[in-house]
Formats: structure tokens, sequence, C-alpha cells
């Protein structure tokens, strides 16, 4: 035990200079703990790891005992600040409750200040940013716009839709699909889109998220001015974290001469202006998971309600937790690279949500890392994850993130399903009945 | 504590819960050093953290304690706002939150058994499903633990929960496993843990309130009530303290509510205030104006809308005695009411937002209430103690609870007493308040519900009393291995 000391902390102390309110402001409610008005709790990193440490309530007591000098930075300050999904749910209970502060804002401080240390990210995490760093995507990939399965021209100023790929809807094979469906989309409704082919250069999501927003600047000024120099004014993307960043992340560096929508946006619009009619029916009941990117960070949940409830036999469902409650998949901020199996888990216990309040499909308004995510959970991969571990020591270090996507989809483990669900993108499921 | 006894506790310990969960890292310990109030005292820093999975475990990890004098403190689900859940020398921190299961909701007995993880939340939700609800009292955090409040020994924001728990499962410091209520009989628990009072005495007393101190409260039986066709929550405003408590008590003496409460114009703002007004202090200053100075709730349980109408006019004619009205806002205003006249809820917890606080309490009857807030309000000016709200203006009285012990015998006054912890002139006014405000409210005829008081007022205590309090400690737990120094200043 020791004696309260005086607190001085001089406001201009870095890195916590901007931040000290926040991190005093933390009441100790345990509202971030649990899900408001539900029974299910809301924090997967703390579902996991139990102790408050990985809980909001006690990263800030964490924060601030170095703040104080009661604690020293070091790898177990970053296992705490990078086992974390930054899903936002601790920052949508403590504005609830508190209306004062922003507990991600100061996890995003701490994880900056870690990466700045040499302490972070986390290793696996670290192939990630290596891959941005190198080739401007997270999955090694030196060329885009080369084989995506869908045709399209370069964006030019005569275009009225950038559609903006994004990197995991490129180049990862278990959820490039989502692109096809939402350019087919596009060319039923008659939209006049392109895309940046080879221009395009990575959101900067995935490395914001892990710290590095020196690199995340470089990628969004280059996005900004590519973009801007298209003379393009809507864009659409079907990946929510790209359309995240671009409404959340990129203004700090630059002005977008650009609306940006999400793709279930979008085509909600097309459905309500009449260009895009529904003819077909599906007959299930069908509940969907609001991903964090566009629920939480965006505000978007009506419209891809919306186009479920324009679908003639969809018996909609909601699940115990929604909208701003919606639990996590568990794989942002980074934790897929980190601990697939772990995520994969947080997913099926997502599902196993979905089943219990009757539904027999859930849809996902496109997001390729949910996508993924829950790709593994129905398939069982969560388990079969540890045995390419020891491939994946082998593979050169920037191949190793992109080795999950494709070890994880190989045919034999499409074979198996362990929860009895069907996943659909929610655009795949639109196209189905236009 | 040593190193090398804090490794080999740690090897003992992950053979009984498994690695994953115990820990020694400083940084797992930390967020136990403190609580909301704490921060103005001392940190206490554990040497271990432990989250067991089961029953089984609890009694492993106590027997361990015992044999190797492990000090350890239990935390149920992990909100403490009022010190009663810190390693005060050390040892271990037994954290419960990983028994989360409602085992039972009884449609017969209306009770349900829960473990310590079960928060009010999910308690509420689950309750409803079966047309029932706990009686929680508004400003509990949904976010705590039922188990962990009736450790406190005062449950939910307000008191009315000492007659809630019918029975409990407890691991005595030994290991040994026990029930206490008509559940005291061997294999009772399961075939009739229903009747509060067993054999003539109520052991599940001795438990609440205990800090603790007595051991681990591992499952509580506890009071549902039925949702009855028409549940209502009627509004009521007064225009001063005492019309308030007058209009409560003849409420109360009705006999026809299911719950009476409430809270001063100031408290009630800033709970209903949402997030954005609470940054705009003019704004602010005239949404505070448009509540009374105080406003309660009277919740009705009906079957149907003529006996509803008749305790309308019941509770109208009542209130209106003392020149109480119903009052009824739109918006999110309502939305926040109603949600905190619901008992537990989210919006509740908001009482928490301005500053950290110290939950000034005092336990009377209605009548003595005002004695007690002028004396409050003495010892403020003397100190030149200031809180003011989101409007940035002082105000006259502290935010306060008002709420009825479920008669008129006693009621729960709470007042939160603000301090900004990173500056330290108001934490010396915080701390003088607090040694003033507990000898001149104990003078006054005052008592407290939280048994943490025991520390300084041991002394004025009839002899007797604390000879049963030591006693039982001394009894259950001869090696003052269960939270040591919690309750008592040496013990």
């Amino acid at each position: 035990m020791s004696e309260r000391k005086p607190i001085k902390i001089a406001d201009e102390i870095k890195p916590f200079s901007g931040y000290k309110e926040d991190i005093y402001n933390c009441m100790k409610c345990g509202a971030c703990r649990v899900a408001v008005r539900q029974s299910l709790p809301s924090c997967p990193a703390g579902n996991k790891h139990v102790f408050d440490s990985y809980y909001s309530i006690g990263r800030m007591e964490i924060a601030r005992s170095i703040m104080e000098g009661d604690l020293e930075w070091n790898e177990n300050t970053a296992k705490r600040f990078f086992n974390c999904a930054l899903c936002g749910s601790c920052d949508n209970h403590c504005d609830y409750v508190n209306g004062t502060f922003s507990p991600m804002e100061v996890f995003l401080m701490m994880r900056r200040e870690l990466v700045n240390r040499g302490l972070g990210p986390l290793p696996s995490q670290r192939p990630l940013v290596e891959s941005v760093e190198q080739y401007n995507n997270p999955f090694a990939k030196k060329e885009r716009g080369k084989n995506l399965p869908f045709k399209a021209k370069t964006v030019d100023r005569n275009t009225d839709v950038l559609f903006y790929v994004g990197c995991a809807l490129e180049f990862d094979p278990t959820s490039s699909f989502i692109t096809k469906e939402s350019t087919e989309l596009m060319n039923k409704a008659g939209v006049n889109w392109g895309i940046l082919k080879g221009e395009e250069v990575c959101c900067g999501l995935p490395v914001l998220e892990l710290g590095y927003e020196d690199l995340f600047a470089k990628l969004a000024r280059k996005n900004i001015e590519t973009i801007n120099k298209s003379g393009v004014k809507t864009i659409v993307t079907a990946c929510t974290g790209c359309m995240s960043a671009m409404n959340r992340d990129w203004s700090r560096y630059g002005e977008l001469d650009a609306e940006v929508m999400h793709i279930t946006e979008f085509a909600d619009r097309l459905i309500k202006d009449g260009q895009v009619k529904i003819k077909g029916s599906y007959n299930k009941r069908v509940t969907i998971h609001d991903p964090c990117q566009l629920g939480r960070f965006n505000g978007i949940y009506e419209e891809p309600r919306d186009i479920l409830r324009a679908i003639p036999g969809v018996e909609f469902r909601e699940m115990e937790r929604h909208h701003e409650e919606a639990y996590c998949c568990g794989a942002g901020g980074g934790l897929i690279a980190l601990d697939p199996e772990w995520t994969a888990q947080t997913a099926t216990e997502r599902l196993q949500e979905a089943l219990a309040c009757g539904a027999e499909a859930m849809v996902i308004p496109s997001c390729p890392t949910c996508y993924l995510n829950f790709d593994m959970a129905l398939h069982g991969y969560a388990g079969a994850v540890k045995l390419y571990e020891a491939v994946w020591a082998k593979v050169p270090a920037a191949a190793k993130f992109m080795g999950i996507a494709h070890k994880l989809s190989s045919p034999f483990m499409k074979m198996r399903k362990t929860v009895d669900i069907e996943v659909l993108d929610e655009i795949q499921l639109l196209n189905r009945v236009v | 504590m040593e190193e090398q006894k804090i490794k080999e506790a740690y090897k003992e310990l992950a053979k009984i819960v498994g690695e994953q969960y115990v820990s020694k890292d400083k940084e797992d310990l930390m967020p136990y050093a403190r609580d909301e109030v704490s921060q103005a005292f001392k940190t206490y820093l554990a040497d271990l953290v432990v989250a067991p999975g089961t029953v089984e475990e609890i009694q492993e990890v106590l027997r361990l304690c015992n044999r190797i004098k492990l000090p350890v403190y239990p935390y149920a689900y992990g909100v403490s706002i009022s010190s009663t859940a810190l390693p005060r020398v050390g040892g271990l921190m037994l954290v419960l939150r990983r028994l989360d299961r409602i085992l039972e909701i009884n449609d017969e007995t209306h009770t349900a058994t829960i473990e310590p993880g079960v928060t009010w939340s999910k308690l509420f939700f689950e309750a409803k499903k079966k047309k029932l609800e706990p009686l929680g009292l508004g400003g509990g955090p949904h976010s705590g633990s039922l188990i962990g409040n009736f450790v406190l020994g005062g449950g939910n924001t307000g008191g009315i929960d000492i007659n809630e728990e019918v029975a409990c499962e407890v691991v005595l410091p030994d290991g040994e496993v026990m029930w206490t209520g008509s559940a005291g009989m061997k294999g009772h628990e399961k075939l009739n843990p229903w009747c509060r009072v067993g054999y003539g005495m109520n052991l599940t007393g001795v438990f609440h309130g205990s800090l603790g101190t007595y051991g681990v409260v591992t499952k509580v039986l506890r009071r549902l009530y039925p949702l009855r066709n028409i549940e209502e929550r009627i509004q009521i405003g007064f225009d001063s303290f005492e019309n308030c408590l007058k209009g409560m008590k003849d409420l109360v003496d009705l006999g026809i509510s299911k719950q009476v409460y409430g809270v001063n114009g100031v408290q009630a703002a800033m709970i209903a205030a949402d997030s954005e007004i609470i940054h705009d202090p003019v704004a602010y200053e005239a949404f505070e104006k448009t509540f009374p100075e105080f406003l309660i709730v009277d919740k009705i349980s009906c079957y149907n809308e003529r006996q509803q109408k008749v305790y309308r006019e019941l509770i109208q004619e009542t209130a209106g005695r003392y020149g109480g009205e119903t009052v009824s806002y739109s918006g999110t205003t309502q939305d926040a009411l109603s949600e905190l006249w619901d008992g537990s809820s989210s919006v509740a917890i908001r009482y928490l937002r301005h500053n950290p606080h110290l939950m000034a309490f005092g336990m009377l009857p209605p009548s003595m209430l005002p004695g007690l807030r002028e004396i409050t309000k003495k010892i403020m000016n003397e100190l030149d103690y200031e809180l003011t709200s989101f409007s940035n203006k002082v105000i006259e009285h502290p935010r306060c609870w008002i709420s009825p012990w479920e008669r008129n015998e006693s009621y729960l006054f709470e007042q939160e007493m603000e301090f900004v912890p990173e500056d330290p002139e108001s934490v010396r006014k915080f701390l003088a308040f607090q040694k003033r405000y507990y000898e001149e409210s104990a003078k006054y005829g005052s008592s407290q519900i939280n048994a943490g008081f025991l520390k300084r007022m041991e002394p004025l205590m009839w002899p007797g009393y604390m000879k049963i309090i030591r006693g039982v400690k001394e009894l259950l737990d001869p090696n003052n291995i269960m939270a040591p120094k919690q309750m008592l200043k040496d013990v």
C-alpha cells in the first residue's frame, strides 16, 4: 500500500498532453464492461481476458498509473493496449453514461506512444505494418487492379461514382466476392462507375489503429490527392473500414472533394430512387450484424435494415445486442492478425446470439473483416488456426497476414460448418432478388 | 509480500484455476488499487489477482490462502465506488466475474438464484422474460453485481436491499461451503431454499454487509416482483425538501406503491441531461431550471385500468396536500427519467458523471433529514467547500437521493460530495468534510449502512455489538485471511 502522493502532472508532459482530463474522468463505474440494456457482455477483450486491465476501466487506470509514475511503459502495457478490437463499445457506453470523454482516443494515444517506444505493435501484428510500408497494402501485393473479379474502367472526370475497392476486398480470397456483388448491383442500376486501379493505396485504417499515425497520414494524403484529381464527386466502397477512414480520419490530412458512401447506403438509395427493382423474395428469418465501423463509428444502422425490409419474404429479427450495443465480431483493431483463433471464437459467440433470436440467416452489411471472421467461425477454422502457426513461422514476414486468409479458405475446411446458420453479405443477398 | 511467497502462491493458484486466470503483473493489479472514492486517499496494491470459474475452485483458493496465510479480497463483478473492495494489506484479489450464471428464475416463488458475476442489467433483462423484476432502487449501476451490493450492505443506491435476499451460499474462509435460511439444512438448497429465516436466526443477515470478511458469497436467492399489466411511474414535483418528505411519508403510508423514492432537482437534471447539453453551461443552466426542487416517483403496479385510476387519484390527492404536482417531460429527458425510475438502469449511473464523489449517507426518519441537510450545509460553508453542476454555478445543497427503507422508520439520504482528484486543494477540503460530516452526523443520530464505517465508529458502539462482530470473525476466520482491515482497523 502507498500513501497518496500529490499529483503533479504538467499539461505539457507527452504523450498525455490533452488526455489528462479524459484519464481522470474515468469514474470506475464499469459501464464499459456491460451492454447497457441487455444481459450479455460488451467487450470482447475483457470477456476473454477477464481481468480489468483488458477493459476500458483498467486500461484507463494503467494510463493514469503511467502518467503518475506508478507504472512503467513496457511489454505488458503493449499487451493490454493491443489486445483490443477498438470496437468502440466502451466509448459508446462511456458517452451514454458520462458524456465527457472517449476511452478510445486514450487507447489510440497509448498505442502511438508504444510504437514510438518500440514496444508496439505486438509481433504478429508487425508484418501487416511492414507490408503497408513496403507495398501500400497489408497483403504484400506488388500490383493493384490486375486480377479483379469484375470489369472496370479507370475513373475520370466523366465518371459519376468512384468504387474504392479496398485492400481486403481486392486481395483476401474469402471476401473479395463482395466487390463482384457490389459492381454487379451498380451495373444493374446503370450507375456510371470506375475505379482507381493501380493508383489506389490502402485507406490507412489498419496502420492508424496500430499506432502508425505518420504512415496513415502519408496514405491519406496520397488517396485524397488521387481522388480529388480524378474529379469524381461520389465515392462508394464496400469496406466499412475504408469508409470510416475516409469519413472520420482523412480530414486531418486534407479535404476530400467528394461524398463518401458505404455500398449499403448507396444500395438503399438506389432502391428508394427506383433504380434498383426488387423482383424476387427471400423467405427466411434474417438478422443483421452491425459492423463497428459502420454502426458505432458512422451511425449507419437504418439503411442496411431498410434494404432487408424492402425484400419480400424476409422476416426480420434483431439480435439481443444491436445498433449501438451490437457485439463486435472481434476482428478489429489488428486482432485478426494477432489472434485469429480468439477472433473466430468471438464471432462464434455472435453467431450463437443470431441463432438465439431465431434467425436462419445473418446478414453483414458489407465488411470484409467481419465476413472473413464470421467465415472462420462458421466453418470451425478457429481450432485449425494453430495448425498453421508452424507454417507461418517459415513464411516471409510480410506474407503472414495474407496467409491467414489463404490457408483458411482451403476447400477442405469449407466442408465443415460448425454453426447452423447462413451468413450472407447484404449486397450478395440483394443481388439474389433484383 | 516477499517475492518468493508470491511466486509460490502464483504457481499454486495456476494449478487451481489455470494460468490464464491468475496474474502477478502490476498492470493487472493496478486497476484494483483504487476506486472512485479511494483515489482521494491511498492506493492499495494487491500482490496477485485470480479469477476462479467455479465454487470448487474458490474453495481450493481459500484453502490455499489459509495454508500460506495469504490475505484474500473478494470482488464480485467489479464496480466499487465506496472503498469497500480494496486490497488494504496486499495479498490476493479474488475476482468472481466468471461466475455469472442466473441458475434459476422461479415462477412460483418469485426468486432468482444468481452468482456474483450477475449484473443488475442481466437480471432485469432475464427476469423480464418471465414477467418479473428485482426491486432495485434508482441509482444502482446496471454494471454492478447484485451480490456485490449485498456484501457491501446497501444494495443499490438506496437501501431496501436488506430484505431482498432470501438465502445465500457462502464459501467460508476454511473452504467449507454452507447455505443460510431454510437451505441451512443439507440438501434443502435444492429442496426448499425459499424460507428466509430458517431455524430461528437470520444467518443471511450475517453476510449482508460483511464486506467479504466472513467468507465468499457465491450464490444468492433474491426476491423478484411481478410485472403486472400496468406498471406506471408517477412523477411528482415538490417545491421544498420538507414538503417532499411529508408527501413521501404519506405516500408510503398509503401502502399502494411498489416503490417510492426521489432526487433533488439538480440530481434529476444531471441524470436526465444528454451527452450534448452537459458541455454547454448556459443551455444546461436553463435545462436545470425545468426541474422542481425535488422530484419523486411513485411506482404502481396494477392489474387493470380501474385499479390504476383509483391509485392515481389517491396518490395525487396525497401528494397534493403538500403542494406536490404530477410532472412529465418529453423526448430524451422523459426517456432518461423513465429509465431511471425503472430501478437499476444505465442512466442512473449518470449520477457519477460530474466529478468523483463520496456518498455522504444518512439513515434517519424523514422528519430528521432536514436537520442533517443543514449540518451538511454548515460544514460546507465553514470549509468553503463549493459544489457546482454542469452549469458551472455553485449549487446550494449537494445532489441527493432520498429513499424510504421499505417503510417510514428510516430513510436513506445520500448526498454527493464531489472532489477533483487532480486538484490537491479540492481533495483537502473533501477529506476535511468527510471527517467532520461523519462525526457530526453520528452525533445528530444518523447511522450508516456500510460496515466499513466500523473502522472509525467502533469506540462509539456497544461493546456487546462489537463482541459479536469480532467473535464471528475470529470463529470463522482465525487466520484472518478474509479481507483484512476492510471492516475493522486491526483485523
